[in-house]
């Protein structure tokens, strides 16, 4: 339960390991709140999406039935969630919406809710769904903040976290005698920006495997010598 | 270290004329010299002479940026070098031979002679930083890089400090362009010519070539532009050095310049013809620098004769069509950023079509493909502008 729960942040991140649902992040990661915006619509959606395709897929006859038209029954059931999730931010928070733009219903055709659907949630009971659902949303979140961060803090100066709470650091940019590089603004930006965060969770990966391999070296050269002790003592 | 030093690409180039890297590279150092000489005799000991300066630093800031530039960008190499390398790298002398082999001073000093002459210095060191970083320790250091790595730097400062970039440093109201022995020129709307032209509605030599002077202004470099590549003269000077040394493929910028001024030829129809329309085109901005110095650069440029002559071709299209139809004023270092990206495939196809003498019959059609969406856009280059 608990590695099914932390799998999403790390392990199975589905940006920086899984590498799905790019579009978004490299679209709308031009502020916090833009990042925090998308990831509550994507929790919300992949939750309920990971919910209702394992309960359908819990009934057996139901699950033979739809089997041939699988995919298009978990779109029916993704694009009715969506649906909600932008009648809701239309009516409620029309800002966010408006940035947001058409990235919103596009959550419809991100990867990681279907990949979802059809590789976990179609397998597994209902609340080893959900726990995934939440995991992997979060992780999705908790990437795109980190990407929106480095954007926004380098492209505009600035770190808006939601509507008024918003740190204007153009101060201290002007006070160094330098200005926010507009680059990380720009979709390039963001591209570098992934890149660069990819580079360095495959350099810390590395590092950790290295270790691992010494470790391993070390254990098996102390078996060879306490095997070794072991022979000299029954001689 | 190892008995034999094992380095990066271009080796088989080098094999051919009987040279090692370093002579190539220390060629393309004396090649510089010229336009090196030239900037500072513009930019610094005409400013001097014509006492038009605010301050001794500001009439000497050309020369601290051509200093400090290429010094920047070996600091920053050696410290990639450190971070990247440090499993192979134990002593310090390692270090040193390694940052020897990358060359890490050539992205600076090109970064700066192809921009504004009274950059901010902060801006000038950021844009080095990321076109070594980015544009060649990423790929893995000299040799390995499939970009040009000065002009990724400088395509990054372009797309981040666009109105910073056209700001001078010392006085807010002067383009960063206008060395101070050039203060005749304020009046312009443009910077340089060829802002100054593409902000015309009407063309007319009188508009575009007479503001700056006559045509020998243009060859000999008198006018308004960035540091190293307004003057012709100081270019070729250099060319014909590196083509008796065989440096570089002396084809790439002849055809590179010809297909632009041909194509111009067919452009200035429209505006009344005369040759005076494709001589404007070719002598202004970075085309000569960049055909000369950067189209042939050895890392980055097709390996073949075929190759090479294919991509300074479409070199020429791609600029004209910058140029012109996009909103791009210079277009020389965007043509050469595009092109490199093709530079694998032209390899891929010309290196087998040098080995085998001809292409299975699966490639044929591709490369068929490939050759008529050149021809499409090389017509449509003519036809619509």
């Amino acid at each position: 339960m608990k590695e099914n729960f932390l799998k999403g942040f790390f392990k199975e991140n589905p940006l920086f390991v899984l590498l799905l649902g790019t579009c978004p992040a490299l679209a709308v990661t031009t502020s916090i709140e833009n990042a925090l915006g998308m990831g509550i619509a994507f929790t919300f959606v992949l939750v309920l999406s990971n919910a209702l395709i394992a309960l359908i897929n819990s009934f057996k006859k139901l699950k033979e039935l739809i089997a041939p038209v699988r995919i298009a029954v978990y779109i029916v059931i993704i694009a009715s969630l969506v649906t909600i999730v932008e009648m809701l931010m239309e009516a409620y928070l029309p800002a966010l919406y408006d940035s947001l733009g058409v990235f919103v219903s596009l959550i419809v055709v991100n990867c990681i809710v279907l990949g979802r659907a059809e590789a976990y949630a179609s397998k597994h009971t209902v609340k080893e769904s959900i726990v995934d659902g939440v995991s992997m949303a979060l992780g999705y979140t908790m990437a795109l903040i980190i990407i929106s961060f480095a954007r926004e803090l380098l492209g505009s100066g600035t770190i808006t976290i939601w509507g008024k709470a918003k740190l204007d650091l153009t101060g201290v940019y002007s006070a160094l005698g330098i200005e926010p590089i507009s680059f990380f603004t720009s979709s390039a930006g963001a591209f570098l920006v992934l890149g660069i965060i990819l580079g360095i969770m495959q350099a810390i990966k590395n590092h950790k495997e290295e270790k691992n391999k010494e470790i391993a070296k070390q254990e098996s050269i102390n078996k060879v010598q306490t095997a070794k002790q072991v022979k000299e003592e029954i001689k | 270290m190892e008995k034999y030093l094992v380095t990066n690409a271009p080796y088989l180039r080098s094999a051919d004329n009987g040279q090692t890297t370093g002579i190539i590279m220390r060629d393309l150092f004396i090649g510089l010299c010229p336009v090196i000489l030239f900037s500072i005799y513009q930019n610094v000991i005409r400013v001097f002479t014509l006492h038009t300066y605010s301050s001794v630093l500001e009439a000497i800031y050309p020369l601290i940026t051509l200093i400090v530039a290429p010094l920047f960008s070996l600091l920053v190499e050696t410290l990639c070098l450190f971070i990247m390398k440090r499993k192979e790298i134990h002593s310090f002398t390692d270090l040193l031979i390694e940052a020897k082999n990358g060359f890490g001073a050539f992205p600076g000093l090109f970064i700066v002679l192809i921009s504004p002459v009274y950059l901010k210095m902060w801006v000038l060191l950021l844009s080095i930083a990321v076109g070594v970083v980015v544009g060649k320790m990423l790929f893995g250091g000299f040799g390995q890089n499939i970009f040009n790595p000065a002009i990724i730097g400088r395509a990054f400062m372009a797309f981040s400090f666009s109105s910073l970039m056209s700001k001078n440093c010392f006085n807010e109201n002067v383009s960063s362009y206008l060395s101070t022995g050039n203060t005749l020129y304020d009046a312009l709307a443009g910077a340089t010519p060829l802002t100054n032209y593409s902000t015309l509605t009407d063309i007319k030599f009188s508009t575009v070539v007479s503001p700056f002077g006559n045509m020998w202004t243009y060859l000999f470099g008198t006018y308004p532009g960035a540091l190293g590549e307004t003057s012709v003269i100081a270019i070729l000077i250099g060319f014909i050095y590196l083509t008796l040394r065989r440096t570089i493929d002396y084809k790439v910028p002849l055809i590179y310049i010809a297909t632009v001024f041909v194509t111009t030829f067919f452009a200035g129809l429209k505006y009344g013809g005369g040759i005076w329309y494709p001589t404007f085109q070719i002598l202004t901005g970075g085309l000569f620098f960049g055909a000369v110095y950067m189209a042939t650069e050895p890392v980055t440029s097709p390996k073949t004769d075929l190759g090479r002559a294919m991509n300074a071709l479409m070199l020429g299209v791609l600029t004209v069509l910058f140029r012109l139809i996009g909103n791009n004023p210079e277009g020389v270092a965007t043509a050469i950023v595009t092109m490199n990206i093709f530079g694998l495939l032209i390899n891929k196809y010309c290196v087998k079509m040098r080995v085998d003498g001809k292409l299975t019959k699966n490639e044929l059609p591709q490369l068929i493909i490939y050759i008529v969406i050149f021809l499409v856009i090389f017509v449509y280059d003519i036809v619509m502008i």
